[in-house]
């Protein structure tokens, strides 16, 4: 089982202008575990997609969260998009700003850097832009994981 | 917002028993109110889907799931807590 390890960095700049590291603990409370990850659709649907003429696929690349509060994975409706990922169901989700709102949910593939892609997920589309994220890990995909969180040293392994 | 698979998830509960005979442990692929085929797993349904319909919308769903799944507890979402917290 493949792991990635991850001890967290974190450079600010202080009121001089000079960057400043905060200890990998600290940068770990506040920004969570975080990974890089890519969206795509399937190998054979995007073969599929482009014999219709939907193309250009653009995977698209950024940062998810690890979230251990949440059961199942959301993504950024936008980025689902924008990656081409199909719209395979439906289903309800609460938020801050509506309760019980119907939102798309779609399937493709996801790539978590340094570990192997996991060939079919599904995800609910949500807004996640504002919060510079293009996906939130829930307790879904974690299922197939093992995460081990070390908070005193400020880093965490994900093996998948 | 309005459920853009209504009629389809409508048309796979109203016809479970049937769909269940049918295709027994299937993954189907329901357009409209048909069915355009029934797949051992999620990715086969989808890449169908998308040779036929593109990006979508379209179902694929599991036969064994005529209804929508519960829905989740995700409480960053639901309460609306900034998901990086800085104090």
């Amino acid at each position: 089982m493949p792991t990635l390890s991850i001890r967290v960095q974190s450079e600010r700049k202080d009121q001089h202008g000079n960057a400043v590291f905060a200890n990998p603990s600290t940068a770990l409370r506040v920004g969570g575990p975080r990974v890089y990850v890519t969206l795509s659709p399937f190998e054979d649907q995007i073969k599929s997609l482009e014999k219709i003429g939907e193309i250009p696929i653009t995977p698209v690349t950024g940062t998810a969260l690890i979230d251990t509060g949440a059961s199942a994975t959301c993504i950024d409706r936008s980025a689902a998009a924008k990656a081409g990922l199909a719209i395979v169901d439906s289903g309800r989700i609460s938020s801050a700003t509506h309760a019980n709102e119907v939102v798309p949910i779609f399937a493709g593939r996801l790539e978590i850097h340094g570990l192997s892609p996991v060939n079919t997920f599904r995800a609910y589309g949500v807004n996640l832009e504002t919060q510079k994220l293009i996906a939130l890990f829930g307790r879904d995909l974690l299922a197939r994981c093992v995460l081990v969180y070390n908070g005193t040293d400020g880093s965490f392994s994900l093996s998948l | 917002m309005e459920d853009i698979l209504s009629t389809e998830k409508t048309y796979l509960k109203d016809n479970h028993e049937e769909l269940l005979k049918e295709y027994p442990d299937k993954y189907l692929l329901i357009k409209g109110e048909s069915v355009h085929g029934a797949y051992q797993t999620l990715e086969e349904g989808v890449t169908e889907g998308a040779k036929l319909f593109g990006k979508g919308p379209f179902l694929v769903r599991s036969v064994l799931q005529p209804y929508d799944s519960k829905s989740p507890s995700i409480p960053a979402l639901a309460v609306g807590v900034p998901l990086v917290a800085n104090s």
